[in-house]
């Protein structure tokens, strides 16, 4: 006979006893940690990683900005050698090495063939590379460009995809090369009238605070004729001409890092270049651009503690421009939080947690509990601090797209799985915690790959308590229900074991029920205060939208359940099927209505998920089926 | 005795079961058909019918589905099982289900929905009606008014022959369309044709998946006036082409437009924002800035998403806008709702109710032995 977690002798009172002051020493331990490692973040000076930019709608670090940009080209947010960070100072800094660093990834085989690059194993392409391919097809890439995005094909798609990455690389390049000190000055008559050195390195942005300076300047070789230029008039046609060349990356605007002003109606906030043509800065532009010429500088040799310490100063002149509010808070603890990577900590915790509880049905069954379950503790507040640093730094309740969902289920799934575990000391609520807490950490991590997770929101989803509360109880129900799906899981399998597992199953078959109550509870109050909400934003309760239909689809098949089982028609086994079944619905209430594309809530489609969910609905279906006839010959035949 | 088994029958749990089974089948196959069928259309043929063909099959659509159930709830309230402290969860949960069910009845069948469209600067007193039409009758006699006669719809059945002193001869309908359009006219047979019918006729088309684009059409005999006004009219709605009728004394304008419901208060819109997420072309945040002439008095009102006005049993909410080139206008929603209480008291009459049952049932559910749940 199989050894089992549910087995007696595996749970002793005294250990079950000590377990408790192990446990609370190791939850204070794990949150002290979070703690410890967020005001560790927070104290000491803001470094060039937390300066400030525009984009998508919503002030970011640059250091987010750059994850997403290396994300977008690269797919993944750093290189094998070199952080996002570095890479994009790099790039802004025009390093010479920035070119030649393989950088793109082309997704597909074709669009090696279509850019007529050459071929490789791993597809990495330099920007080089890419720009010069590019370039040659340039008109036919517009064309694909000027097409509709449904009117594309799969290949057209990611060839527009690939040409955008190489452009967008190249506007940060261009919008801060205002800002290089790259002009430079040999006669020192001339140099000094820009109080200048010779040799000296300036940059455009130096030049065009100058601009009287320079007017006079050309003025001077106006009236001469070309033969009568000096060496002073050859150099000022010279230093023109440079400044020339590089004025036609005027338009680029792909570093909004200098903040609006106050009187801004937008509320834009402008790249170093829309300010070359300003006649007058004010105090907070011109600071902007001159730190970030010095961050830059110090950047091309390389002088990143110089860079950094450049930083702290312009964060007190923000603060000061805004009637002292700091602004480099949320910056910080968001960049902390990329660095960290909380949840990669934790679904590194739940998987451990998952294998040394596997280890303790083989040996050691008590240490390695307790173990796994520490693990599952520091897996649960690695994960909820997350949610708890997310919320902060976007300053909105921790659901409301759909990445966020699915983290939050999981972290919902987990700490039920440890309120069960606490009361149970069997290993099941380990079961249920770290395989929840993992296998969706992994469905949402496949969603982050699209880019930034902290979006900006559409009007109607902007602020609103009814929204608040209606996606944070419709997602705990989500999360409930697939626990109790788990449980229907454990339930058939241990049915269809042999030996007598009755006592064990008739336990299992009141957790199943509980569970689908507590689920019901979440589910059916998160659609009636959906239904609320959409009464207050829209004026009606109920439109049979698909995604109105699919929470009601979750609540009917848990009511079914429930008067199934009261009416005399499904018994456990039946319960723990539908149960199995209710992950069906569940997932395709949450994802699938997506893909049916119509109605007021959908906000989240993605072209891969469809497969994925396919192939989801078909394993439940054959587990359920499977599960349910297994058990039932099981309980047939005398054991 | 027939009658009281029949409804012992009636309220067991079986019926429940098998209700939520085939509403489970209807969501389903209701939801997917949207995709082909619009949200509204799909909603008339499985949500809220009451039959529901397939072939010649009549199968229960969802509303009939739904009064079983409340009929089954409601019986189940009459089980002296029920009365006892130990399912006072059960019991309150159901109620809320039921007032639920009550909510949604009165949603279903004394709700109104309209639209009131306003242009900057302007000032709009009426709602239009999203489903109702009227056909209306403008005397065009008057110097600085016009006379307005509005035909319900419910009065333009086909067959049917209208007459009344402001109407002038009488008028009998020949067909009236839910959605259709204007085609070069084919047949000639039974004229004389007057006005846009002399070269197009009416063709049926169906329904669009928005209610809105829908163009509603009739066609009229008019007889009993003269020679030249005599004769069959056709008329859609947001016709470019101004129709009239003359006898002689008076001339009458003919449209066919969504039923105006003219309120005792007016919204003058003043100004429409659009604040957009800097940086993006992405929407913030819409809002109508409206004045609300009310009598001598007005006040300024902003309408926004999230947070709509409530005047006089009426709630109006930023429903979407257009821009032209120098224009703005705000599109706002209009409902009038007598069953909008109930799903809030429902809910947590049902909360109540359920939190009790889980304190009571929960904890023993979910410990590992039963022993340890009655200690």
């Amino acid at each position: 006979m199989t050894k089992s977690f549910y087995d007696k002798s595996f749970v002793y009172r005294r250990t079950r006893r000590s377990a408790v002051g192990v446990k609370t020493w190791l939850a204070v331990f794990a949150v002290l940690l979070v703690v410890a490692g967020c005001s560790v973040s927070l104290a000491g000076e803001p470094g060039i990683a937390e300066l400030p930019v525009q984009h998508d709608g919503r002030v970011k670090p640059i250091d987010t900005f750059a994850r997403v940009l290396l994300l977008s080209v690269y797919g993944k947010r750093s290189l094998p050698d070199m952080s996002a960070l570095d890479w994009y100072f790099e790039v802004a800094a025009d390093k010479p090495a920035f070119r030649t660093r393989p950088i793109f990834h082309l997704r597909n085989p074709e669009l090696v063939y279509a850019l007529q690059l050459p071929e490789r194993k791993k597809r990495l392409y330099t920007f080089e590379e890419l720009s010069e391919a590019t370039l040659k097809h340039r008109d036919y890439l517009h064309e694909l460009y000027q097409k509709e995005y449904e009117q594309r094909s799969l290949i057209e798609r990611q060839l527009v995809e690939t040409y955008i990455g190489q452009l967008r690389v190249d506007e940060v390049r261009r919008s801060f090369s205002c800002l290089l000190a790259v002009f430079k000055i040999q006669n020192p008559e001339l140099a000094a009238e820009f109080d200048l050195q010779p040799n000296q390195a300036a940059s455009y942005y130096y030049f065009a605070q100058r601009s009287d300076v320079l007017e006079k300047v050309i003025d001077s070789i106006r009236s001469k004729e070309e033969e009568e230029w000096n060496a002073r008039d050859l150099e000022i046609v010279q230093l023109v001409n440079a400044l020339n060349r590089v004025r036609q990356d005027l338009s680029a605007n792909g570093a909004a890092v200098v903040p609006a002003r106050a009187d801004s109606p937008t509320g834009e906030w402008r790249s170093p270049w829309a300010l070359m043509n300003s006649p007058k800065l004010s105090n907070e532009e011109r600071q902007t651009l001159d730190t970030w010429a010095a961050i830059l500088e110090a950047e091309s040799n390389g002088r990143r503690d110089s860079a950094n310490g450049k930083v702290a100063e312009l964060f007190e002149t923000f603060a000061a421009n805004r009637g002292g509010v700091a602004m480099d808070s949320r910056l910080r603890l968001e960049t902390w939080m990329s660095r960290t990577e909380l949840f990669y900590k934790s679904v590194a915790a739940y998987i451990a947690g998952f294998l040394v509880l596997g280890a303790s049905w083989l040996v050691w069954p008590n240490f390695l509990r307790r173990c796994s379950l520490a693990l599952l503790i520091l897996g649960v507040s690695l994960h909820g601090g997350g949610l708890l640093v997310r919320m902060l730094v976007m300053g909105r309740p921790p659901v409301s797209t759909l990445y966020e969902s699915v983290i939050f289920v999981g972290f919902i799934g987990a700490l039920t799985g440890l309120i069960v575990e606490l009361v149970r000391h069997d290993g099941f609520g380990l079961i249920v915690g770290n395989v929840m807490g993992a296998v969706l950490h992994f469905v949402g991590f496949s969603y982050a790959a699209d880019g930034d997770t902290m979006g900006m929101l559409v009007a109607v989803l902007d602020s609103n308590f009814w929204l608040a509360t209606h996606v944070v109880t419709i997602t705990i129900g989500y999360g409930c229900a697939l626990v109790a799906g788990l449980v229907g899981h454990v339930y058939l399998f241990r049915a269809a074991l042999p030996g007598d597992h009755r006592k064990v199953l008739s336990a299992l078959s009141r957790n199943m029920n509980g569970l689908n109550l507590v689920a019901l509870f979440f589910t059916l109050f998160g659609t009636i205060l959906g239904g609320i909400w959409a009464d207050q934003s829209w004026g009606r309760f109920w439109g049979w939208d698909p995604k109105e239909n699919g929470a009601l689809l979750i609540v009917m098949w848990q009511l079914m359940l429930i008067h199934g089982r009261l009416a005399g028609y499904t018994g456990p086994r039946g319960m723990a099927a539908g149960l199995i079944l209710n992950n069906i619905v569940v997932a395709l209430a949450w994802f699938g209505v997506n893909l049916l594309n119509v109605g007021l809530h959908s906000y989240g489609f993605t072209d891969s998920v469809a497969m994925k969910l396919a192939a989801f609905c078909l394993l439940e279906i054959a587990l359920a089926s499977g599960g349910y006839f297994l058990a039932r010959r099981r309980a047939a035949s005398p054991a | 005795m027939m009658l009281r088994s029949l409804l012992r029958a009636l309220s067991h749990p079986r019926v429940f079961f098998f209700c939520c089974i085939w509403l489970i089948v209807l969501l389903t196959v209701g939801t997917i058909a949207q995709r082909d069928l619009g949200l509204y259309l799909a909603q008339e043929k499985y949500f809220s019918s009451w039959f529901l063909f397939v072939g010649f099959l009549p199968l229960p659509g969802g509303r009939l589905t739904m009064l079983l159930t409340f009929i089954n709830l409601a019986l189940f309230h009459t089980k002296k099982t029920l009365w006892r402290p130990k399912k006072i969860g059960v019991l309150i949960t159901h109620f809320g289900a039921l007032l639920l069910l009550v909510g949604g009845f009165l949603t279903a069948y004394f709700s109104s929905e309209g639209t009131m469209v306003i242009n900057e600067g302007e000032t709009v007193s009426f709602v239009s009606s999203d489903e109702v039409k009227e056909l209306v009758l403008a005397d065009q006699n008057h110097p600085d008014y016009d006379e307005i006669t509005a035909i319900p719809e419910a009065l333009l059945k086909v067959g049917s022959t209208l007459t009344h002193p402001n109407i002038p001869g009488s008028f009998e309908v020949l067909e009236y369309y839910r959605n259709c359009r204007p085609v070069p006219r084919k047949n000639q047979d039974s004229g004389p044709y007057r006005g846009l019918a002399e070269r197009f006729e009416l063709e049926r088309i169906p329904e669009a998946q928005e209610r809105q684009q829908n163009r509603a059409g009739i066609v009229l005999k008019v007889s009993g006036i003269d020679e030249q006004n005599d004769g069959i009219y056709a008329l859609y709605e947001r016709s470019p082409m101004l129709q009239t009728l003359s006898d002689g004394q008076r001339t009458v304008a003919l449209v066919l437009r969504r039923e105006r419901t003219y309120l005792p208060f007016s919204l003058e819109l003043l100004d429409f924002q659009q604040n957009l997420h800097p940086g993006t072309g992405m929407a913030k945040s819409y809002r109508s800035i409206v004045n609300l002439h009310q009598g001598e008095t007005s006040r300024r009102v902003v309408i926004q998403m999230n947070e709509p006005l409530r005047l006089a049993g009426r709630t109006f909410f930023q429903a979407s806008f257009f821009k032209g080139n120098n224009t703005e206008t705000t599109v706002l929603q209009v409902v009038k709702n007598y069953g909008r209480m109930f799903p809030y008291i429902s809910s947590i009459i049902m909360c109540i109710g359920l939190l009790i049952h889980l304190v009571i049932k929960v904890p023993g559910l979910i410990a590992k032995k039963k022993s340890e749940s009655n200690a």
